[in-house]
């Protein structure tokens, strides 16, 4: 009862502060009252009265805040005034808090940022049961390409003959046409073998999945996502939908989050793997029949490991079954990838999903790891070497408290408090940071073909709270390194030695080697980069990107006809060429720097012998190469700006009832016939179709700007219309052909889907993306680095100004020179300045040669690079270092004597 | 002003005193002091810095309340009022102070 009672009685004065407050104020009001009345009843004046009243009762404020301690409970109250303390010191050191919060909010933003990437790319489940059993089957077509896809009837072979895998399905992505009767769009779909689902082990969210039996019907799955955004979860079991021009019937919704098995391609919807003779899908699925073609791989297997399977025997498994196998059925043709079987490589699908060039994000991932982690260590150390010069001109005010009675685990818990509350401020500013980081990387596309805009990057949960452990683990990390200091010190001998406390230089000069050294390395990758970035725009594409103008149509998509997508292309080219400013107008299904199919192109006619197993067996191939295939119109090279070297260009009377012609670049012709003219030689694609060499043309860069001689070779786009076609312009006005073509775009839409509108010189900048964002990253953190550097050296050197200031009045008053005192003032910081710089050029070698995939035309030991850093470096630390000793050496002697 | 003799409070009995003055009736923290000078003759007078602690401690426990009331020349004052248990524990302490300061007076006896 009585401890209910009391607290009752708490919880209400806690609640009511200030109403509590008051009525303690009218208590002592009339306590004072009735003292001074009965004082003046025994014969005291007025006001000795009043006055002995007060002495009696003793220190007002003192039993008042005694009286409030108790009430409130003694560790909320004082912590309440620790951190009320804490914020009237801060408004005292604005700059210093100011340094503090910026550098933690530049540390954890960052931070928080990549780790939000990390997330979404790599940590995000696919949303299918036990995912750590599923593995991605890849298999190598070369050492440099190892993950590469399979043939279906290989998979089945190999499936047959392992125990190890519980089972293995397939996929082929691609991209069509989806059409109701309300709306149009161009979706991602995936061709999928009957057990699929099964052995992804996911249930459909609505309706029926398709399975076994269902192999050559037109039906179709489509995903929670896609169902949600696209048909706005309307019951969609049984509607009709045109994929192309063929109609497929919805059976069923997949699971939520469920989007495929490869982050960086998200499939909106899963049709039978047999139907791929219904759709218009080109290329080399128009010419495979995906049950029985052995020759061109064109599926990604997944399969699911066995209970008590290991990863490790599985593979070795794998690839016992893959010999056996390719022994049953040797290949038909001499190509050394299919008669020596390359590996299988198994990777977990939680790694694998986001594989398309994995490991060139896998570098970008580490690479930008790495810059983040650098940046937060030089904030740590900057933080710590903030706080500990703070905790040196704090030691006379530690000392005074110490003298009047604080504890030492008072003072102790006061500092804790006050670096709490600064690593709260900057974890909120760090947020602020991160959010604005995510934005900023929304616009960029990882390697691989992860564009960010699609994974949902945000701040989930798990971020949040890694950044509120940063923030703490940052307070707690350096906050009890000075209260350690401040807890142990001892009042009186600080108070003697004029305010100082004898700090050790020695932790101090070493934060200022750590941090000049990792800003020196920061700063020369990122000018490594940019310089990369400078090269990659002077690099000699082969022609000159400016004037151009591109838009892509997808004919293909709708399913037109072949006649139909001729009178669209004659249409759009006749439009595109009335187009103020346009000097010439031509069509090419891929404009260079977009990527192409590699396709194998054989030496000689092409005809087919025979039909042997299903596989069509070519006549003759003496000379098999892999040759990046483009279609175009006649004026296509003229358009581009790239001269005819030998024969012709691509001519109107190029038809379909004429032979069948090709242009070739130099590398091609030089790769099949280096001693003899190329001109009316011919090649074949698949053995299939032959083309004539009617003319060559030089090299260009057709997929990066890093490509040597790349072998290329044009078709004639009215003999063999591809799936997709480019409009490329040259304009003597971009901009206003630009806009003029949006237009355009916007009346061709109501018959063809228009994409990407764009300049042919922004592809340059995507094709630079990796450069472009690892020098915007270290960019911005280098510079933010070297002001955080140069803020820590200017607060290090003013801290030993200011604990020197009676010393150097002594000197000055002595005659000593202003240089001198100069010189001594900023020595000790100077001298860990150039320690720092040797330290910094040996890292930055290190992180040079880390970084030399990404680097394009420059050395990773690239000199102008090193001597800009280290300027950039060194005149921001001289500013630094400078500007206080300088100060310092301006001190008037007598004033300085007068100091302490 | 006055010659009459006086002594410190015992250490530890405040609360003691403060119970049992207001288990004769409510009072406001000046009429506390003054009625354990009254009743003691003039000999103890409080220590008025350290009864109203005093007093938020034996609120805190439980053994009194407080409110608001009007004084008798009309004034509003807050008066404690000792609460059930707080009779309890001044019937705990009274015991305890006895057998101690008899323990005391046993041993103070001996020649």
């Amino acid at each position: 009862m009585s401890r209910l009672l009391g607290l009752r009685y708490r919880l209400r004065s806690m609640l009511r502060r200030s109403a509590a407050d008051r009525e303690t104020r009218d208590e002592i009001a009339y306590h004072l009252e009735c003292a001074e009345r009965s004082y003046v009843a025994r014969g005291m004046s007025p006001r000795d009265a009043r006055r002995r009243a007060f002495s009696e009762l003793g220190g007002v404020d003192a039993w008042r805040e005694a009286a409030a301690e108790q009430r409130t409970g003694a560790i909320v109250e004082s912590v309440w005034q620790d951190a009320k303390f804490a914020l009237r010191s801060f408004r005292r050191r604005p700059g210093f808090v100011a340094s503090v919060v910026a550098t933690l909010a530049l540390g954890i933003g960052a931070n928080t940022a990549v780790f939000s990437l990390i997330h979404a790319v790599l940590l995000r489940p696919i949303g299918v049961p036990n995912p750590d059993r599923l593995v991605a089957i890849y298999q190598a077509s070369s050492a440099q390409q190892p993950y590469e896809r399979s043939s279906y009837p290989e998979v089945q072979d190999i499936a047959a003959r392992v125990r190890r895998l519980s089972g293995i399905a397939a996929l082929a992505p691609f991209t069509i046409g989806l059409q109701t009767h309300e709306w149009s769009h161009e979706a991602r779909a995936g061709l999928v073998s009957p057990n699929y689902f099964d052995v992804l082990g996911i249930k459909p969210a609505v309706g029926r999945f398709i399975g076994r039996g269902d192999e050559t019907s037109p039906l179709v799955v489509i995903s929670h996502a896609y169902w949600e955004q696209r048909f706005r979860g309307a019951n969609v079991v049984g509607q009709r939908v045109n994929l192309g021009v063929s109609p497929f019937t919805i059976v069923g919704v997949g699971p939520r989050g469920f989007h495929g098995t490869n982050l960086s391609d998200a499939i909106d919807v899963w049709v039978p793997m047999a139907t791929n003779t219904l759709l218009p899908v080109g290329g080399m699925f128009a010419k495979s029949d995906l049950w029985r073609n052995r020759v061109v791989p064109l599926m990604y297997p997944i399969g699911r490991l066995a209970p008590g399977a290991s990863l490790v025997d599985a593979q070795h498994e794998l690839n016992a079954a893959l010999a056996a196998v390719r022994a049953d059925n040797p290949p038909p043709r001499r190509n050394a990838r299919q008669i020596v079987p390359n590996p299988l490589t198994l990777l977990e699908i939680s790694r694998a999903a986001t594989i398309k060039d994995r490991q060139g994000l896998v570098r970008f991932v580490r690479i930008t790891v790495g810059t983040v982690l650098l940046t937060f260590l030089l904030a740590c150390v900057n933080v710590a070497n903030l706080l500990l010069i703070r905790g040196g001109e704090r030691s006379r005010e530690l000392g005074v408290r110490s003298a009047l009675g604080a504890g030492a685990a008072r003072l102790a818990r006061q500092l804790v408090v006050e670096n709490l509350l600064l690593s709260l401020l900057g974890g909120f500013a760090g947020l602020v940071v991160a959010w604005l980081t995510i934005r900023m990387l929304g616009q960029f596309t990882l390697p691989g073909g992860v564009a960010l805009d699609h994974v949902s990057l945000g701040l989930t949960g798990q971020v949040l709270a890694f950044t509120i452990a940063l923030s703490i683990a940052t307070s707690v990390f350096f906050g009890l390194g000075p209260a350690w200091q401040a807890a142990r010190q001892d009042a009186m001998t600080t108070l003697r030695a004029g305010g100082y406390r004898a700090t050790h230089g020695a932790p101090r000069g070493s934060l200022v080697v750590v941090q000049v050294a990792i800003s020196l390395v920061l700063l020369v990758s990122a000018s490594l980069l940019l310089r990369s970035v400078q090269a990659g725009w002077r690099t000699n594409l082969g022609f000159d990107p400016h004037p151009l103008l591109a838009m892509d149509v997808h004919p293909r998509l709708l399913s037109f006809s072949l006649d139909r997508t001729r009178s669209l292309y004659a249409d759009v080219l006749a439009r595109a060429s009335r187009l103020s400013g346009v000097r010439s107008a031509a069509i090419g299904t891929h404009v260079p720097l977009q990527p192409t199919f590699e396709i194998p192109l054989s030496e000689g006619p092409g005809r087919i012998a025979g039909i042997q197993d299903g596989r069509r067996v070519a006549a003759k191939s003496d000379k098999t190469m892999n040759v990046a295939l483009m279609g175009a119109t006649p004026r296509f090279f003229e358009t581009l700006g790239i001269r005819v070297l030998a024969g012709r260009d691509i001519s109107v009377a190029d038809t379909p009832q004429s032979t069948a012609v090709v242009v070739i670049n130099q590398a091609t012709a030089d790769a099949f016939w280096p001693n003899e003219s190329p001109l009316g030689k011919q090649l074949n694609l698949f053995g299939d179709d032959t083309y004539t060499v009617v003319g060559v043309v030089p090299n260009l860069k057709y997929a990066t700007l890093g490509d040597g001689a790349a072998l290329g070779a044009y078709t004639a786009i009215e003999q063999d219309p591809g799936g997709r076609a480019t409009i490329v312009v040259r304009s003597i006005d971009p901009s206003r052909t630009l806009v003029e073509m949006n237009a355009l775009a916007r009346e061709l839409n109501a018959t063809v889907p228009v994409l990407r509108i764009r300049r042919v010189s922004d592809q340059v900048d995507a094709v630079l993306m990796p450069q472009r964002f690892g020098a915007t990253l270290l960019g911005v953190f280098s510079v933010l680095a070297l002001g955080i550097s140069a803020v820590g050296l200017y607060g290090a050197v003013a801290f030993g100004v200011s604990r020197r200031t009676t010393e150097i009045g002594v000197r000055i008053a002595l005659g000593a020179e202003p240089r001198s005192v100069v010189w001594l003032l900023m020595r000790a910081t100077a001298v860990a300045v150039g320690i720092g710089v040797l330290a910094g050029t040996v890292a930055a070698v290190v992180a040079g040669r880390a970084l030399a995939h990404f680097l394009f035309g420059v050395a990773p030991v690239d000199p102008s690079s090193f001597v800009a850093g280290i300027v950039a470096l060194g005149s921001a630390a001289m500013v630094a270092t400078l500007i206080p000793a300088w100060r310092g050496s301006r001190i008037e002697p007598l004033r300085s004597l007068r100091s302490d | 002003m006055t010659d009459q003799p006086r002594a410190q409070l015992v250490p530890g009995t405040l609360e003691m005193l403060v119970l049992k003055t207001l288990s004769l009736e409510p009072a406001h923290g000046w009429g506390i002091c003054d009625r354990i000078s009254q009743i003691s003759r003039g000999v103890f007078s409080v220590n008025q810095g350290t009864l109203y602690p005093a007093l938020e401690r034996l609120q805190q426990r439980g053994w009194i309340t407080s409110e608001w009331r009007t004084t008798d020349n009309n004034r509003r004052a807050r008066f404690y009022v000792i609460t059930r248990s707080g009779l309890k524990q001044l019937a705990k302490e009274r015991d305890e102070w006895r057998l101690a300061a008899s323990a005391i007076e046993l041993i103070l006896k001996t020649v």
